[in-house]
């Protein structure tokens, strides 16, 4: 994506397999590159998650344009590094509304935190859960073992 | 017989009578339940490609007799928290008011409960109980979706108790009583092309569609709209308490539908048996062209019969019955068929079409009257002949 | 002093038309509705999860439980996903392009015949959902010979299909009515024939169905991109947007076929969307058929023995039957998956209903519930 190579040199690009573009920006140019790619027409976002690489977390938006004549559309990913510990990041859910319950589910499966999101809670799992962050890859489940079932003996 | 039916005091006679109608009237409400259920379990079987009920009893025939025991020694259960008396006694005011109905209701010549002068005046009263019942179930129940139900129920039924009266008023002035036994005797002296549903086919449609919401039936079901308030006014309720419900709806479809038959397709009135049976004589005598043993024999044992009053009372009834099933069957095709309408639609529906409509057609159904009363020394010309004709229907 | 409350109602989880485990909290003003929040979670089962700790082939059959309607869609998203990591070395056969082309629009049928049935329900129209029951099991009754499973399939494999497709099961296209369960024309052909007058009659030219509808939870176009809709959902608000043609995966640019659109973007719309684009995946059958009666051949590609596809990361979107099914899949060399990431149209589309249902009544949330088709299995995953 040209427009992105012109805006943000500095930033460090490579291909995903099918050919979408794939743009890592450091933390504090997040919030720019999502609008550049929002006045570009990049209005859709369709998934926004995050990969645990067990020594940083890294925050993918996806970004794609809505044209009906367009044949063999492209996505933009956008990664974000971000530390294990207490991430925080800004929410892009005010400019995409779509993007509003995959943030919270990000939070809910990785931790991240998004400043300024209209309803931070988690989703998936209850919200008085207090187990950890299930996706990551440390996760280990705390809670208390099930009694296993073991075969009722009848008295001889 | 008559001996010891006079010698009891007058009093007692009177309660004895009462009681006896009385029961009767539960009896065949229970009756009208077994059928009806029945019915509708089995016409929407069959509307979808479905068996319905199958194992209890012929073809699932005594399926509704297993129900009602099972809900009968299921437990009551009574959520904490509900308005205790208002919640026990709803089901049973609305059984009430579903047998009420049948109280003015004639079901074969002679044959009815009370013969009142303001038959239809009644009627627009006990529907006023139905409302009563299913919002104090609602209220009682204290739970949100009763309440939203019973809301939804009391705007309805008030609503369409209007619509559903101002459609009668045309049969009423058409038959000039309130008393229903005089309007079934005016069609039945009238004939088949005389049926009210003919000249008031206006305050008919009116009177179907009106009658549907009063029941919340669907595509008026909105008090139990069961996709958007699980069971409406009674989801609280189980065991045999939702029974009582389940018998007072299917009571009160019997009950709505026999009043139509009443009114617009001439009750009781229909050929007996000893007309028919004359009927087939006169047409096996070739209509006294040629006359032959059999045929005679059948004529004279139908004139005969035609005195009969138990087999007139018989066929009459089951004249009444026929009439009265037509419509249980026409409600259970809407219900089965069409979606359901919104609150808001259906209060458009009634309020600003239902209403309008039956007003016109009260309008309609006295200006012809006028017309014809007026019209009716003149001499025979086309005009007068269409004008009289119309006098003859209306 | 008097004032009148809101009333806070809590449609579900145990409620009759939330479509398995939902809660809508709804905030009620009499009877119309002022806020409304989904809350979902109740059928969570740790789908990414545990595909971290399952090889490649194993979490196939995870995928169909993900959308249970439509499996053998997202059968198709997870591998052609896999496919596309290991790059040149898996080459799939023709013939079973054409056949997971053909089950996925069998399946786009039958999910749509569901949707279209429960949202019958949802507006109180009993009788159309079953006969949607009754044209879905002639369907599933074909699918069973074809795959083996009737909801549940686990049929597509890593560089193929599990097996062919049985014998006689394509039929010819003279196939009748009496053939709609044995036959794949036989059925397409009494679909054609014989569903759609029924739908016409019963429901979409139903009045009292077009007052519930017309005009009901009306999405605008920009709306429906903001709110990342897809699938009918966006289609239905006049957005022309169909992977199968914008992003033509598998082999989906052989064939020929439209994207319907709707114009206001109600609850009607998307309704008839999904009515017309099970015509048109009828078409895609019917040419996927006319090849397949033509062209024997392999259904296997050449695949090794264990699964190991080279470092790299993917993201595969297809048209599923609700919206965009997307797959964002990374792998580390290993025979598990590093990261699945599931991107589901139900889950995304479920955060319509803050945005569509204020100012409608209670009926209306239901309405427009059952209208942008929602499946638990994949909201929770």
């Amino acid at each position: 994506m040209d427009f992105l190579k012109e805006k943000f040199p500095d930033a460090q690009f490579s291909n995903l397999v099918n050919g979408d573009t794939e743009i890592l920006v450091p933390k504090d140019r997040y919030e720019a590159v999502i609008r550049a790619c929002y006045d570009a027409g990049f209005k859709y976002c369709s998934i926004l998650s995050a990969i645990d690489w067990q020594d940083r977390l890294t925050l993918v938006t996806s970004l794609s344009r809505i044209d009906a004549e367009e044949v063999g559309t492209k996505t933009i990913h956008v990664k974000v590094d971000l530390p294990r510990q207490g991430a925080r990041i800004w929410s892009i859910s005010n400019m995409y509304p779509g993007a509003n319950w995959h943030e919270r589910e990000t939070y809910d499966m990785y931790g991240i935190r998004f400043d300024g999101h209209p309803n931070h809670r988690r989703i998936l799992l209850p919200d008085n859960w207090q187990g950890g962050h299930p996706l990551l890859k440390d996760f280990v489940d705390k809670r208390p073992k099930r009694p296993r079932l073991v075969r009722h003996r009848y008295a001889e | 017989m008559a001996d010891l039916w006079n010698s009891i005091p007058p009093t007692l006679q009177v309660w004895l009578l009462g009681f006896g109608k009385g029961t009767l009237i539960l009896l065949w409400g229970l009756v009208n339940f077994f059928v009806a259920l029945m019915l509708e379990r089995k016409v929407s079987a069959w509307m979808q490609n479905r068996v319905g009920p199958w194992r209890a009893g012929l073809h699932g025939w005594i399926q509704p007799l297993a129900d009602l025991l099972k809900l009968f020694v299921k437990e009551y259960i009574e959520p904490r928290n509900v308005d205790r008396w208002l919640f026990i006694l709803a089901p049973f005011i609305a059984y009430l008011s579903a047998n009420l109905i049948w109280l003015i209701v004639p079901f074969a010549p002679g044959a009815v409960a009370t013969n009142m002068e303001i038959g239809i005046i009644f009627i627009a009263a006990i529907t006023g109980y139905d409302v009563i019942a299913i919002f104090m179930s609602g209220w009682g129940s204290n739970n949100k979706y009763s309440l939203l139900g019973a809301m939804r129920g009391a705007a309805q039924m008030i609503s369409y108790e209007v619509t559903l009266v101002m459609s009668i008023i045309g049969v009423v002035m058409m038959a000039g009583s309130l008393r229903l036994s005089d309007i079934v005797l005016m069609q039945q002296e009238r004939g088949f092309f005389g049926w009210y549903l003919f000249p008031q086919i206006i305050g008919f449609v009116v009177y179907l569609i009106a009658s549907l919401a009063e029941l919340n039936r669907a595509p008026f079901d909105l008090a139990e709209a069961e996709s958007e308030l699980v069971s409406g006014y009674h989801t609280e309720y189980s065991g045999f308490r939702w029974a009582v419900f389940a018998l007072t709806e299917y009571i009160h479809l019997a009950g709505w539908s026999a009043i139509a038959a009443t009114l617009f397709l001439g009750g009781w009135s229909g050929p007996t048996l000893g007309q028919i049976a004359s009927g087939l004589g006169n047409i096996i005598n070739g209509f006294g062209y040629f006359t032959n043993g059999v045929g005679t024999a059948i004529g004279d044992w139908g004139l005969m019969m035609m005195g009969s009053t138990v087999w007139n009372w018989l066929f009459g009834f089951m004249w009444f019955a026929l009439k009265t099933y037509v419509f249980v069957f026409l409600a259970m095709w809407i219900r089965w068929t069409l979606p359901r309408v919104r609150i808001d639609q259906l209060m458009d529906l009634g309020w600003k079409f239902l209403l309008p409509v039956s007003l016109f057609n009260i309008f309609l159904t006295g200006m012809l009257r006028y017309v014809a009363l007026a019209y009716d020394g003149l001499p025979l010309t086309l005009g007068s002949f269409t004008i009289r004709l119309l006098g003859w229907w209306l | 002093m008097e004032q009148t409350k809101e009333l806070l109602v809590n449609m579900g989880p145990q409620h009759p038309s939330t479509h398995g485990v939902l809660r809508l909290m709804v905030k009620l003003d009499g009877e119309t509705v002022t806020w409304c929040e989904p809350d979902v979670g109740y059928l969570h089962r740790c789908f990414e999860k545990l595909s971290e700790f399952k090889t490649y082939p194993q979490v196939i059959p995870f995928t169909d439980r993900t959308d249970y309607l439509a499996a053998l869609i997202n059968e198709q998203a997870f591998v052609e996903a896999s496919e596309k990591l290991f790059g040149e070395a898996i080459v799939v056969p023709e013939r079973a392009q054409y056949i997971r082309v053909l089950v996925a629009e069998l399946q786009r049928i039958a999910s749509h015949i569901m949707a279209l049935g429960s949202m019958a329900l949802d507006l109180g129209a009993v009788t159309p959902f079953l006969y949607c029951w009754r044209d879905r099991e002639k369907m599933y009754t074909i699918f069973e010979r074809i795959t083996g499973g009737r909801l549940l399939y686990n049929y597509f494999r890593i560089g193929g299909l599990r097996n062919d497709l049985p014998e006689g099961i394509i039929g010819t296209p003279n196939d009748g009515e009496d053939k709609a369960d044995k036959t794949i024309w036989g059925f397409i052909n009494y679909f054609d024939s014989y569903v759609w007058p029924q739908w016409d009659a019963l429901v979409t030219g139903n009045r009292i169905f077009q007052w519930r509808t017309q005009g009901v939870g009306v999405l605008k176009p920009e709306d429906a991109v903001a709110y990342s809709a897809s699938g009918a959902v966006i289609r239905g608000s006049g957005v022309k947007w169909d992977l199968r043609k914008n992003l033509p995966y598998s082999i989906y640019d052989r064939f020929e076929f439209d994207v319907p659109v709707g114009k206001n973007g109600d609850c009607f719309d998307r309704w008839w969307v999904r009515q017309e684009e099970m015509r048109q995946s009828s078409r895609i059958v019917k040419q996927a058929l006319a090849w397949l009666a033509e062209n024997p051949g392999e259904i296997m590609g050449k695949v090794p023995r264990i699964l190991k596809p080279p470092k790299g990361e993917v993201y595969h979107r297809v048209e599923g039957a609700r919206g965009e099914v997307s797959v964002y899949l990374i792998s580390d060399g290993s025979p598990n998956p590093y990261k699945v990431k599931w991107r589901s149209p139900a889950f995304t589309h479920l955060q319509l209903m803050p945005h569509l249902t204020p100012g409608h009544k209670v009926a209306d949330v239901i309405a427009i519930l059952g209208s942008i088709d929602i499946v638990l299995g994949e909201v929770d995953r």
